[in-house]
């Protein structure tokens, strides 16, 4: 019988080259280097990938659909599942994706993640506080997410004030806040709730 | 001998599907992962779905099959599973439960995905252990079942067939054969087929899994997105004339819930009669 590398550092090689987080050093055995090389490898990330964005479509709408309309989705997932702990229950994957995407995008793919986190928490009767600042008029674009077509004739520049609350009848108010002109705040019932 | 049942899985939520399917199958398969939902870091089994299952309770047979236990992680198995496993067999009559060789957690990380173990004496004394854990602790039958090879083996000293022999005859654990995951690994590795039944020991095969999947970049894949194939089929048959398994009890149909309106509700329905057409009466004594 060939001598065996214990199961515990073996799997945690492992993880580390499905992970992206190893590369197999010259004393490793040929083993490693075979799979960090091989397709099959290519094929477990796809896989993985392939999972986290079939939940991440049924549970994170708004984000999902904005990410897919502007061509982010597999490279963002990727990302995701290469630098994160992933919980096995899309209750905390889609929230804790969110805040991933918060902390680690910027612009208009931020912000509609962070109005989904809080339409997540009222929708969940959760007491729920938010002021996002958003660089174009939202409701063209949450309007056309929802129908499934966005298109930069969505995106209307101009920055937009959206307050969030668990207190706020249909969950979001909008109010523009440039360049001097003030509009009323836009009650936004049976958007989403 | 009684006739093979013919089950599918149910992933729950579908409580208009749950009528239709019910008088065509025996059983019904699930995942506790799949019917648990997660709260504030804790994962508890849905009540809502627990109740759909519990309303069919005298109509059809239950059998559980895991995705969550990891049961060839080197840091150990899941507790969180068992807590889930806990809660069905307390509040549902299970006939078995199931899980796969392999693993899917790495000292806590997730991998996302199953990998198989190498077939040594180190993996086969500690899932031999893990199993007499789970079998002292469910005093109902517990299966194993062969996985798709994703990544190229690691060396191994027993081959496919005599590593899963050997798991059983020391723990008394049964088999579920997977027939699809053998046509995966035949087209994927070169598994021999052949080879694999003359070597398996077909007295452990309690259940066989249908499936189907699809071709990425070359590879078969095992994430089940529609009906079974005539090949898999016809492989199914194969087994059952040619290595005549002797307890094979049940044989289910398996199905992502992502895919079924994708199949359509009346295809899965018509996949389900078909099978019981082709195997319900033909046990292993009459083929």
């Amino acid at each position: 019988m060939k001598n065996h590398l214990p199961l515990a550092e073996l799997q945690t090689k492992l993880l580390g080259l499905i992970k992206n987080s190893y590369v197999p050093e010259p004393d490793d055995e040929n083993y490693f280097h075979q799979v960090a090389g091989s397709e099959n490898l290519q094929l477990i990330k796809e896989i993985t990938r392939w999972w986290r964005q079939n939940h991440l479509e049924r549970y994170c709408f708004f984000t999902a659909r904005f990410l897919k309309a502007t061509g982010q989705m597999e490279t963002t997932t990727a990302s995701y599942y290469q630098s994160n702990n992933h919980s096995s229950f899309i209750e905390e994957i889609g929230p804790h994706f969110l805040k991933w995407l918060i902390g680690h995008t910027i612009g208009l793919t931020s912000v509609i993640a962070r109005f989904e986190l809080g339409m997540m928490a009222i929708n969940k009767d959760e007491m729920y506080e938010d002021d996002i600042t958003w660089p174009c008029d939202p409701l063209p674009v949450i309007h056309a997410l929802i129908q499934g077509n966005l298109s930069g004739e969505s995106i209307l520049s101009g920055r937009y004030r959206m307050i969030i609350s668990d207190k706020i009848i249909g969950a979001f108010e909008v109010e523009e806040i440039t360049p001097t002109e003030s509009i009323a705040p836009v009650m936004c019932r049976d958007i989403h709730r | 001998m009684k006739p093979i049942l013919i089950g599918t899985t149910y992933e729950g939520n579908r409580p208009e599907f749950l009528k239709k399917i019910v008088p065509v199958v025996d059983f019904l398969e699930f995942s506790p992962d799949s019917l648990a939902t997660s709260y504030k870091g804790v994962a508890s089994i849905n009540p809502q779905k627990l109740d759909e299952l519990k309303s069919v309770h005298n109509q059809v047979e239950f059998l559980v099959h895991g995705v969550g236990l990891s049961i060839g992680s080197f840091d150990g198995f899941s507790q969180n599973y068992l807590r889930l496993l806990d809660d069905l067999y307390e509040n549902l009559s299970l006939k078995w439960h199931s899980e796969h060789l392999a693993y899917m957690f790495v000292d806590g990380v997730n991998l996302g995905t199953m990998i198989t173990l190498p077939r040594n004496n180190e993996t086969l004394e500690m899932v031999c252990r893990r199993v007499d854990t789970i079998q002292e602790r469910y005093k109902i039958p517990f299966l194993l079942e062969n996985v798709v090879s994703l990544i190229p083996e690691y060396h191994s000293d027993y081959s496919h067939a005599d590593f899963l022999n050997r798991i059983c005859k020391k723990t008394g654990c049964g088999l579920i054969l997977d027939i699809y995951n053998l046509e995966c690994d035949a087209h994927n590795h070169g598994l021999d087929i052949t080879l694999f039944l003359q070597e398996l020991d077909c007295s452990y095969i309690r259940e066989f899994h249908l499936a189907s999947g699809y071709l990425d970049s070359g590879f078969m894949t095992d994430i089940h997105v529609g009906l079974t194939d005539q090949s898999t089929i016809d492989l199914a048959k194969h087994v059952i004339q040619t290595y005549h398994p002797d307890n094979l009890k049940a044989i289910t149909y398996e199905l992502l819930d992502e895919f079924v309106e994708r199949v359509g509700q009346e295809a899965i329905l018509g996949e389900l009669e078909k099978l019981r057409a082709l195997f319900y009466e033909k046990s292993p004594a009459t083929c």
